[in-house]
């Protein structure tokens, strides 16, 4: 399954097509298999999103998305949006499906579920109508084995945490910093539960440590990319 | 599945915003400073980044400061001092918490471990905050004797669960003031690490993961220390 037709609607300058490709052109399978999926292992967030980017603070890990999110806020927030889309239409799925969680799992999917739907129908109403329409979403079973769930979840998570933190020295209006900050951390208490449910000694907790790091938005759209979910 | 909690808009802060619109340079500034830096971690990276006031001491500035603004100390660093202060004194307080707490020997095996683990973040978050301070050219707060009713792992473990979701909240409630971008960076990155930790100890002793709901809320400076208060010896 190729997604040139998703890149090319978010990747004005060919940044996330060279960064996709250098994740390896592969399709979302090998890519997770690659990871650590697939059989028993459990991937670490931090171990693939660490891989894509390294360093904390530097100038180019607050690279903005492109422009056909928007300009300015818009885009920044459209952004957002399209990675909550993406993690609500990921646990809606899941929720439909009627995983065989234990009970920790299943109260974790009850509380992203919520919480990402929530997420994504205040960045609608905050848009209003500038806000990008939802992309039409293919998990390819990811949603629907116990196994994949789990580990795609923490890395949605951490890669939710990436994001924003990536974009809130960016955004310029008070109402869109406020409700990044309050997002984010909701997003990382997300990751901690799933982390420390994937990995009871506790290491995928806080995968990069006593503070948490930032990504470029070509970065994530370009793990997004890889992952094959979004198919137009 | 919605609710009208979850549409609850979050709150409208000031200060940062106002600054990075009026002073976009400083943002410029940052970003370039930011990369010249190429720190593997945030404590090299608070030691590397320019101060933003003539308060600071040049020797290690890693940029120059050329933006024409004023030589004497704006409002804007004050501000970020105190709250760099604030932020330090109740990070003092979660690493003597912890700190005692894996003394007591209360927790073994992999919650031992855990336990340990948050006790050496938030160590790591006293150290970045004391040199964040001195980089700003101010005198970091002292660091408070605490007292913490120590009784089981059970009542620790909720203390803790307290204490960590009274810290995210109040890094969420000071992010809106913060000034500088370079400081308003090191909050965020402690910020949501706080939070993975009220998740995880929420987790433990079966209480909520997102005691706010979808979205969290501040906490301003006075409710937090008011409730930090027992905790002051």
């Amino acid at each position: 399954m190729t997604y040139q037709i998703n890149l090319d609607e978010i990747d004005a300058d060919g940044a996330v097509r060279e960064a996709a490709a250098a994740v390896s052109g592969d399709t979302r399978l090998t890519f997770l298999k690659k990871a650590g999926v697939g059989g028993a292992a459990v991937v670490s967030g931090g171990a693939i999103i660490g891989a894509l980017a390294p360093g904390a603070f530097a100038a180019s890990q607050h690279g903005r998305p492109p422009k056909s999110f928007g300009k300015g806020d818009v885009g920044i927030l459209n952004y957002a949006l399209t990675l909550e889309y993406l993690e609500a239409a990921f646990y809606n799925g899941a929720t439909a499906a009627n995983l065989a969680l234990t009970s920790q799992a299943a109260a974790f999917l009850k509380v992203v579920t919520r919480d990402e739907n929530a997420h994504v129908a205040y960045l609608k109403k905050a848009l209003g109508s500038k806000a990008v329409k939802e992309p039409k979403f293919d998990f390819k079973g990811a949603n629907t084995s116990v196994a994949t769930f789990m580990a795609t979840a923490e890395v949605l998570e951490n890669t939710g945490v990436h994001a924003y933190s990536g974009q809130a020295l960016n955004l310029t209006k008070a109402a869109d910093v406020a409700a990044a900050l309050s997002i984010v951390t909701i997003e990382a208490r997300h990751a901690a539960v799933i982390g420390l449910l994937n990995d009871p000694t506790g290491e995928s907790i806080a995968p990069n440590g006593p503070f948490d790091t930032p990504l470029t938005a070509s970065k994530v759209l370009a793990a997004v990319a890889a992952t094959g979910f979004i198919v137009g | 599945m919605s609710s009208s909690q979850s549409e609850e808009s979050a709150p409208q802060p000031i200060g940062i915003v106002e600054r990075l619109v009026r002073d976009d340079v400083d943002r410029k500034r940052f970003l370039k400073m930011a990369g010249s830096a190429g720190a593997a971690s945030f404590g090299a990276f608070v030691l590397a980044a320019c101060g933003s006031s003539s308060n600071t001491t040049s020797s290690s500035a890693s940029a120059p400061v050329s933006t024409g603004t004023s030589t004497t100390a704006p409002a804007s660093d004050t501000g970020d001092l105190t709250i760099l202060n604030y932020a330090l004194t109740l990070e003092y307080l979660e690493s003597e918490f912890y700190g005692k707490v894996i003394a007591a020997g209360l927790f073994t095996g992999k919650v031992g471990d855990l336990i340990k683990d948050f006790g050496k973040q938030e160590n790591s978050h006293v150290t970045a905050l004391k040199a964040a301070v001195e980089k700003l050219g101010g005198t970091p707060a002292a660091q408070p004797a605490g007292k913490f009713p120590i009784t089981s792992a059970t009542q620790v473990a909720e203390l803790a669960y307290t204490v960590e979701n009274l810290g995210a909240s109040a890094y969420l409630g000071q992010a809106a003031n913060i000034q500088s971008p370079e400081v308003l960076a090191s909050a965020l990155a402690i910020h949501s690490v706080e939070a993975r930790h009220a998740a995880t100890l929420g987790t433990l002793v079966k209480k909520s993961v997102t005691p706010d709901g979808a979205f969290a809320k501040p906490a301003d400076m006075s409710t937090v220390l008011a409730a930090v208060k027992p905790f002051l010896a």
